[in-house]
């Protein structure tokens, strides 16, 4: 889910996530993107409906209760819809909604949630708004949940992330590393750090398209058998 | 060094680079952020607390 609505937000959605879709849509995931006017309930419940989702990225501006889409001033995820996330595994690129959101959802059922208990910063080039070395690579790096990695693995992997880009930023900038520090000191993992994308069950939704279509096909041919059989029987 | 100072000396080194920096729900140019940390503002302590942090970590790491 990426709203997009002003500058802050669209950052996230056009400058960050598309590199979280590339990775999933590589290693062949079924990715449903819901993105600007998408990004609404609606959306995100039929979606939940149809597909059932392993992994959920919402990005945009947070709240310590809600992420907030398509618009400000309406949510998309908030402590009345944490049950929507049961049994999946949450990432969160907002401010602030590892307080008391991601503890929700894990509540609800969620396997595990990735978010910020503070504010989440960015630094970006000032003309393209182009996101510093190892901001999006940080922000990003839970995508390893897609190459079958545990929850508390691919936590002490962006960890890791934050870690070697602060290194590099104490040597270039250190007010830009101390942002990144704030940002690794805020993010948090909520839940059973055991989780993970179980194989058998991705192969089993995507697959649920394929029996609808093949029982479709089959109760076809055979309501055209049971019609013209009583002809066959007459000639 | 009083927080006068060091509130000049990071808003200076915010200037010197340029970066904009999105910080919660808004994007800060450089000069603001700046006028927001000599200012003493909610989130010119922010930068400053994160300074702070930052250094004694970098500190910390060297001993």
């Amino acid at each position: 889910m990426r709203a997009d609505f002003d500058l802050v937000s669209g950052i996230l959605s056009t400058k960050i996530m598309p590199d979280v879709i590339d990775y999933a849509r590589k290693r062949s995931y079924l990715v449903e993107d819901l993105y600007k006017e998408r990004a609404n309930k609606t959306e995100l419940l039929g979606n939940f409906l149809r597909r059932y989702p392993l992994v959920v990225w919402l990005a945009s501006h947070g709240f310590e209760d809600a992420v907030i889409g398509p618009e400000e001033g309406q949510t998309i995820a908030d402590l009345a819809n944490t049950v929507w996330f049961n049994g999946k595994i949450v990432v969160i690129n907002a401010c602030l909604t590892g307080r008391k959101l991601a503890p929700a959802m894990v509540e609800s059922g969620a396997k595990a949630v990735f978010a910020f208990v503070d504010l989440l910063t960015l630094r970006v080039d000032a003309n393209t708004y182009e996101p510093l070395p190892g901001f999006k690579e940080c922000l990003t790096k839970p995508k390893v949940l897609y190459d079958g990695v545990k929850a508390k693995d691919a936590y002490d992997a962006t960890i890791a992330e934050y870690n070697k880009w602060i290194d590099f930023w104490d040597k270039e900038d250190p007010t830009t590393a101390d942002v990144l520090r704030a940002d690794r000191d805020a993010f948090m993992m909520f839940g059973t750090g055991e989780s993970k994308i179980a194989l058998s069950t991705y192969v089993f939704m995507g697959m649920t398209d394929i029996f609808i279509l093949a029982f479709i096909v089959l109760y076809g041919i055979l309501q055209s058998v049971r019609a013209i059989m009583p002809l066959l029987r007459r000639g | 060094m009083s927080l006068e100072e060091l509130r000049k000396v990071v808003a200076d080194a915010i200037r010197r680079k340029g970066y904009m920096t999105v910080l919660g729900n808004k994007a800060y140019t450089a000069e603001e952020l700046a006028k927001e940390v000599e200012a003493g503002t909610e989130i010119g302590n922010k930068i400053i607390e994160w300074v702070v942090r930052g250094t004694l970590e970098r500190y910390s790491l060297k001993k």
